[in-house]
């Protein structure tokens, strides 16, 4: 049913739509005029794992699976500034959590689903010498305001992020990056046995590069990043993983199309992997902790 | 610290003293080693201070370990060595040698304003990264006998060499230059000699002073090198007003 609203969602706003001149939409970070409008939903398949390994041996594996719906509204403001107002919900979620027999804990699956964060965004663009490149100013903020459990899987935290994007076209090709400092916040999480998890706020820094082939009403993306992070503990009563060092490597595919000149619509799969390095188990030990996140997505935007 | 404070103290007086004669050497020099602040190359140098106070602020009270990373735990395996070698300034030594010998070769100003750029952003990125590393002593993550942590010269030095390769050659070197510099950046991590925002601090450094000495050249601060006709060709001086 939700599917169905969703897609009715698309035409609805398709008639609504008004152009919008000189925009190119296809951009990763383009800019809107002010009082100009982008309105986006989002509909995703996501999962995410978290292993913990010793000796080749796993000793816990988390696997996260939900969808997610996002909309978002872009608006443009005065003197080449722009902000990013989105809400994400999460649907059909369910949680596997599985730990080998010498930990003595118990297999736990549930269910969750319920509303996920708020993300603001803020960017201010420079003006340019060269119409070919772009270069911007981006803040980021996100987080919820509610309480973060196992049984509901809202974002835990509120994360800050500073960053510097910047590309360039040449002929049918645009090559894009984001070089970013980002600090994730602490999280507090209430597990499903009222326990609580606590994970140290952690930062991380690192660049996105990506290129674009560009066709008159279509596009394809690939991107690729990577950032070292600083360290990540994780603390409850059954376990406590103290890391020093971290670093996150990814990649992302997507498929552009223009349906109209202010209407485009998107597909696109992301896959990251964390890795950090334990500092509390012996050296001999041979311990892998990593955590991987895969999300394929479908979308549409429109200009108003 | 009270070295820094002194190492400061002396760097304003010298400031001072060089700003008194307006064609004064000195004068050069100082406003190169202000050119972070006093072009626009501070908003690298903001930006830069931002993230490393980000990358900072999150660091826990964890003791130093003395010990290898898990093998998984490395991105770049067991090659991290190729950035230690490397980045020990030898890219920004040879860029400045085949410059300048290029430039008293062929009678070419252009190499040689490209050698003097590269020579002025390393020597002031080394300046200022040796006198922090002396003054602030952070132990080393995986080698806390060594206190010469903060900042990284490895990360300060090869991006000093990136920056000045875009600006004197554009963007398609430029953006190779800043893969190498990035690759021996992540191997100061991936290694144990830094922590990260020893290598935030490192990049800021090396940028800043790269931009900084190009907005100086460009907006006409005299060089130091420069060629000489003589009887048999041309030679390359170095001097100054005096």
């Amino acid at each position: 049913m939700k599917l169905i609203l969703f897609f009715f969602n698309l035409f609805i706003f398709q008639s609504l739509a008004i152009a919008a001149d000189n925009i190119d939409i296809s951009h990763p970070f383009h800019l809107l005029p002010y009082k100009k409008y982008e309105l986006a939903t989002k509909l995703s398949y996501y999962q995410e794992e978290h292993e913990y390994e010793k000796n080749k041996i796993v000793q816990d594996k988390f696997v996260y699976k939900n969808i997610f719906y996002k909309i978002n509204l872009l608006t443009g403001l005065p003197e080449e500034r722009q902000l990013d107002f989105s809400m994400t919900y999460t649907d059909r979620g369910r949680l596997d959590k599985t730990y080998h027999p010498s930990t003595g804990i118990n297999n736990q699956s549930f269910p969750y689903n319920g509303f996920y964060r708020f993300e603001l965004t803020f960017q201010e663009h420079l003006k340019m010498d060269n119409s070919k490149n772009k270069l911007a100013v981006e803040i980021y903020v996100n987080g919820s305001p509610f309480s973060a459990k196992e049984t509901n899987n809202i974002y835990a935290g509120k994360d800050i992020a500073l960053s510097l994007l910047y590309s360039h076209r040449h002929k049918d090709m645009r090559i894009f990056g984001k070089l970013t400092s980002k600090i994730i916040g602490r999280k507090k999480i209430q597990k499903f046995d009222q326990e609580k998890e606590i994970i140290s706020a952690y930062a991380l820094f690192g660049n996105q590069l990506g290129v674009q082939w560009l066709k008159e009403k279509y596009w394809f993306t690939l991107s690729t990043h990577f950032h070292l992070t600083t360290d990540y503990t994780s603390k409850s009563r059954n376990y406590n993983r103290l890391t020093d060092k971290g670093f996150m490597i990814g990649g992302a595919g997507a498929f552009g199309y223009l349906l109209k000149p202010n209407i485009k619509l998107f597909i696109e799969h992301n896959r990251e992997s964390s890795h950090f390095n334990v500092i509390n188990e012996d050296v001999n030990a041979r311990t892998e902790f990593e955590i991987e996140t895969e999300e394929t997505l479908i979308g549409a935007a429109w200009l108003f | 610290m009270a070295l820094l404070i002194k190492f400061f103290s002396i760097f304003i007086l010298f400031i001072n003293f060089s700003s008194a004669n307006e064609n004064s050497y000195l004068k050069d020099v100082g406003d190169d080693f202000l050119s972070p602040i006093t072009t626009d190359a501070r908003w690298i140098l903001i930006g830069g201070t931002i993230a490393t106070g980000m990358t900072y602020i999150t660091r826990k009270d964890i003791k130093y370990r003395k010990r290898d990373s898990f093998k998984d735990a490395k991105p770049l395996g067991d090659f991290g060595f190729i950035g230690n070698y490397i980045g020990y300034g030898i890219l920004n030594l040879g860029y400045i040698s085949t410059q300048w010998w290029f430039g008293k070769k062929h009678d070419d100003p252009k190499a040689l304003k490209a050698a003097e750029h590269m020579l002025r952003a390393t020597a002031y990125t080394v300046s200022v990264t040796s006198a922090l590393k002396y003054s602030i002593k952070e132990k080393r993550p995986g080698f806390p006998d060594d206190n010469h942590s903060f900042p990284s010269g490895h990360s300060s030095a090869s991006f000093a060499f990136a920056s000045v390769i875009a600006l004197q050659h554009g963007w398609v070197w430029g953006g190779l230059a800043h893969g190498l510099a990035s690759f021996i950046t992540v191997s100061r991590a991936n290694d144990d000699f830094h922590y990260l925002h020893d290598i935030t601090a490192g990049i800021t450094i090396g940028a800043s002073f790269a931009w900084g000495t190009y907005y100086n050249l460009e907006n006409g601060k005299p060089y130091w090198f420069s060629l000489l006709p003589i009887p048999s060709g041309a030679g390359v001086a170095l001097g100054h007003d005096f």
